[in-house]
């Protein structure tokens, strides 16, 4: 032991990692030293417990006054080897110590509780849902911020810090939250009689360091003006702590699941609505209907769909999409030059532009159930012909939009205008005109940007949005076109890959079984979001109440008793990689995993639609999950996830460049689309080998005849 | 039954035979040197080009049938190549239409496959105009007379024809096209081919090709539907069938 310094004083103590304080012991320096010169050919005991003694100086200077972890003795003996020239000698000892972590990772994840728990690295788990972060409670970073954002001086940090430590430990809880600390740093503070302090931290009653970090944003929620990000974190928090169960929450903090608009508790997922739900049935909150009449042209249709979307837009968290807008809109618009159509397609995308995630659908013949029936006329009442014989001016509407979308001038940038969806039915692949719309939009696809194309199957219509499409299989809804709507409640999305990555390696059966467990957490999710929703709807004053009431003779525009709800999946091909050894191409093998893995989950959803609550799985393709997904991966499995970060495939595709070719990656994407509702299988042609629009429509039509695929998107591939 | 080496496939391609779904078998061996040759391994009949089981292309093909809606033999030359009618008549019997790109230095051949219904489309690229710029573009002597001869019989006998040239800037002016464009006068379809980063823009090639198009009965970019003016009824795209409002 050390002498110390005559004026400095001497360490005495350690604190260990679990928080424990041990006697400091400069042999066990010298051990660690000497140990790692043997590995690179040194053998001087006498030169080790030399810099050992060094080390104890320098951490005399540096810890006057509290006792220092083993990591900071750690970082101070590669400080001292490094600066005394030991270089070979300090790489073995980082070699060493990062061993060690692994060892000591490798050994904590065994343990059962531990790793069933959210918290795989620490014994108490932090929960900042205000952030929507999870971190281990360490009492150094208590203290560090307690100097940092109360301004107390380093000791009494050091003595605060400590008791309210003491306090955490003795709850015996494995999670606690930001809140309840705040609360027993609070009392520990009147206890000192710190009172300064703890009114700098109550001042006003927002939390101070929520307001401070929207204006600062650091992290992944750095996006929108700061009002918006304060209250998306307040509110986000209101979601994870009041309307989610706490291991729920505690899944979506460990990024196991992604809960879907935390942001926006009140908000639907996504919704859709035929023109002429809005034209008939009127905009809520707004008095009166459409009445072409009042401005003497047909052609203001835009301005009210517009206005319309937009009273929409707060309502719903990721879509609010115009289904079938010009098979609808065709009989008002009927009669319009081209020209005049063009302007009218120039109206309605200005009017939605800026609408987060609207969405404009076109088709290209009305669907059977649509095509028979009779049309509403301008004035809103059911006229005499059918919408069959509309198909010219349909035809014309979806051309001049897409025309105006990808030429238009003064629409500002593409990205801000709603997307563009096409649905095909099997007519339309063959009829000239159709073909011909459906060749400009593909042209259209390979020369700006994706165009997503829904082949439409189902003899009734599919609506919706690009984030979650619907069947309607009430047949008996669309007594009126004024009721084509569709909205989707709440969505829950399983990581795939965690669920490989908490099974381990190789194990395929365990793999099943996290599936099964994290399926059954975002289900819980789902229901109680919904119960949340059901909420919001009832009563005069819910915030979601004035779209949830019928509309004179009209069905409310966002009916949660018919509402579905969405179980999203992704990352399946990393998943199967992890669990089976495999990708998804490789074998028939990994393919059958995959299935099994989508069958575990459209298993749940099913016992879920039997209790009366209607889930469908679908896979999701949304950057942003898995940009998140990715981060808290990689944190809470570093070894594992390292190698396979960057890779990640959406949803359930195959990787992007598996070596198969075009028909054997459609004829695997639409086998592992089939469980699912949704799933996009993305067809994209690099610059060098851009083919005709006729020979996309030629694979298309192949599609459509070898395959169960119900979305393309096809596209440009980005230049890497 | 002798058939040629192949020496490579494609088992799905969106853009060798534009509007089809196509698989793509290379035959080695061409008597060209062109500079800017994209498969210079496939030239000679060397073996380091290497040489894929006959067995296993047609099982490839067999197990793409309900994909694939044809089939582009591709050289080289592949009319120079001995054998080449035993494998089309294998290819045949997919029933799937043979298209065979060639450079059109063998019209006999070419002739022969087409008269025993073997071949049903034939693409001749072109590679700068029929004079000595040709002999540039090709790295060596050729015979013009054989090229004249082909372009001769496509576009007076009534056999499917495309004509193609890859537009290098380094080889071909406008001028050049267009010169290419009078020899082909009357072809049925004469294609555009851009080359990304080594020839002029998509614009420029654009209005090559409406000039271009002026001799010739259809001149495409490789890719893009033919031009259309903005702003005009497209047409294809009726009326409603007397039941407008207007």
């Amino acid at each position: 032991m050390s002498a110390g310094v005559p004026g400095m004083k001497p360490v005495r103590h350690v604190r260990k990692r679990d928080g424990r304080l041990v006697e400091f012991d400069e042999s066990r320096i010298a051990d660690a030293i000497y140990k790692a010169a043997l590995s690179v050919g040194g053998e001087d005991r006498f030169l080790a417990e030399e810099l050992a003694s060094v080390v104890t100086l320098f951490l005399e200077k540096q810890f006057p006054r509290r006792p220092p972890s083993i990591e900071d003795i750690q970082d101070m003996v590669e400080k001292v080897l490094m600066e005394t020239g030991h270089v070979a000698t300090a790489k073995a000892y980082i070699l060493y110590r990062e061993e060690r972590a692994r060892q000591r990772e490798a050994a904590r994840r065994p343990a059962a509780p531990a790793q069933r728990s959210l918290f795989e690295r620490g014994p108490i788990g932090v929960i900042d849902a205000v952030r929507e972060r999870a971190f281990p409670f360490d009492r150094e970073t208590l203290r560090r911020e307690l100097e940092r954002a109360e301004r107390l001086p380093e000791e009494e940090a050091e003595r605060v810090a400590e008791a309210v430590a003491d306090r955490v430990y003795a709850l015996g809880r494995r999670t606690i939250t930001t809140g309840l600390i705040d609360r027993l740093i609070d009392a520990e503070l009147v206890n000192r009689g710190l009172v300064g302090a703890l009114e700098r931290r109550v001042r006003g009653s927002v939390d101070r360091r929520a307001v401070e970090s929207s204006l600062f944003p650091k992290g992944p929620h750095r996006h929108g003006p700061p009002e918006e990000r304060l209250a998306g974190g307040i509110l986000r928090q209101f979601a994870l702590e009041e309307i989610y169960p706490e291991e729920v929450a505690a899944a979506h903090l460990a990024g196991r699941i992604h809960l879907d608009g935390l942001e926006k508790p009140a908000a639907v997922l996504a919704a859709a609505f035929s023109p002429d739900a809005l034209r008939i049935g009127g905009i809520p909150g707004r008095t009166g209907r459409f009445r072409p009449e009042a401005v003497g042209t047909p052609r203001r249709l835009a301005g009210w769909l517009g206005r319309a979307v937009r009273a929409l837009a707060p309502h719903v968290v990721s879509g609010v999409a115009l289904c079938r807008w010009n098979i609808l809109a065709a009989p008002v618009l009927s009669g319009l030059s081209y020209d005049e159509l063009r302007e009218e397609a120039w109206h309605l995308l200005t009017e939605l532009a800026e609408v987060r995630g609207g969405e404009i659908e076109l088709a290209l013949s009305p669907p059977p159930i649509l095509a028979a029936r009779m049309v509403r006329e301008a004035d809103g009442t059911v006229g005499e012909k059918t919408y069959a014989r509309f198909t010219g001016t349909s035809l014309q509407l979806a051309r001049a939009l897409l025309e105006v979308r990808g030429t238009g001038p003064g629409l500002g940038p593409r990205s801000s205008l709603p997307r563009l969806t096409l649905a095909l039915g099997p007519e339309a692949l063959e009829e000239a005109a159709a073909a011909a719309v459906v060749e400009r939009a593909l042209t259209e696809a390979l020369d700006r940007e994706p165009v997503l194309l829904v082949l439409d199957r189902e003899a009734l219509p599919l609506v919706g949005t690009a984030a979650v499409r619907i069947r309607l299989e009430d047949a008996a809804r669309l007594t009126d076109t004024a009721r084509l709507a569709a909205v989707v409640g709440a969505r829950a999305v399983v990581n795939l890959r965690r669920a490989a990555l908490r099974a381990g390696p190789g194990n395929r059966g365990g793999f099943l079984e996290e599936v099964a467990a994290a399926g059954e957490l975002a289900l819980r999710g789902i229901e109680a979001r919904r119960a949340f929703l059901v909420r919001a709807a009832a009563g005069p004053d819910g915030p979601l109440a004035p779209l949830a009431r019928r509309r004179g003779g009209s069905p409310p525009l966002l009916d949660l008793a018919r509402a579905t709800h969405s179980l999203g999946v992704t990352g399946l091909n990393e998943a199967v990689e992890i669990a089976g050894g495999e990708e998804l191409h490789e074998s028939d093998r990994a393919l059958k995993l995959g299935l099994q893995a989508l069958g575990v989950l459209t298993g749940a959803c099913e016992a879920c639609r039997a209790r009366g609550i209607p889930v469908d799985a679908d896979a999701v393709e949304e950057a942003s999950i898995e940009r998140r997904f990715a981060r808290l991966d990689e944190e809470a499995h570093p070894g594992l996830a390292e190698g396979r970060r960057g890779r990640g495939s959406p949803g359930v595709a195959l990787r992007e460049g598996a070596p198969v070719d075009l028909a054997v990656r459609l004829e695997m994407e639409g086998r592992l689309a089939l469980p699912l509702r949704t799933t996009t299988v993305r067809c994209l042609v690099g610059e060098e080998e851009r083919p005709a629009a006729g020979s996309l429509l030629a694979l298309l039509r192949k599609m459509w005849t070898n395959t169960r695929i119900r979305q393309v998107l096809v596209g440009r591939r980005e230049r890497r | 039954m002798r058939t040629p080496a192949i020496r490579g496939i494609i088992e799905t391609s969106l853009t060798h035979w534009p509007g089809r779904i196509a698989a793509v078998v290379f035959v080695g061996g061409c008597p060209l040197h062109c500079p800017h040759c994209p498969a210079p391994h496939l030239r000679g009949a060397s073996e380091e080009a290497g040489e894929i089981p006959r067995d296993a292309v047609l099982d490839t093909l067999y197990r793409r049938r309900r994909w694939v809606e044809g089939v582009v033999v591709k050289g080289g030359e592949p009319f120079a190549v001995p054998g080449l009618r035993e494998l089309l008549e294998l290819l045949k019997d997919f029933s799937l239409p043979v298209r065979v790109d060639t450079p059109g230095l063998h019209p006999e051949a070419m002739v022969d496959g087409l008269r025993r219904g073997l071949v049903d489309t034939v693409a001749v690229e072109i590679k700068a105009p029929l004079t000595e710029a040709y002999r540039k573009a090709a790295g060596g002597d050729v015979d013009l007379g054989a090229l004249f001869a082909t372009t001769e019989i496509l576009l007076s006998g009534g056999w499917d024809h495309e004509f193609r040239t890859a537009v290098y800037g380094d080889l071909l002016t406008e001028e050049d096209i267009l010169s290419i464009a009078r020899t082909i006068r009357g072809a049925r379809r004469y294609v555009l081919r851009s080359v990304p980063g080594r020839g002029p823009g998509r614009a420029a090639l654009r209005r090559i090709a409406r000039r271009a198009g002026r001799y010739v009965r259809a001149c495409h970019l490789d890719g893009l539907a033919p031009e259309r003016e903005a702003g005009t009824v497209p047409c294809g795209l009726g009326r409603d069938g007397g039941a407008g409002r207007g």
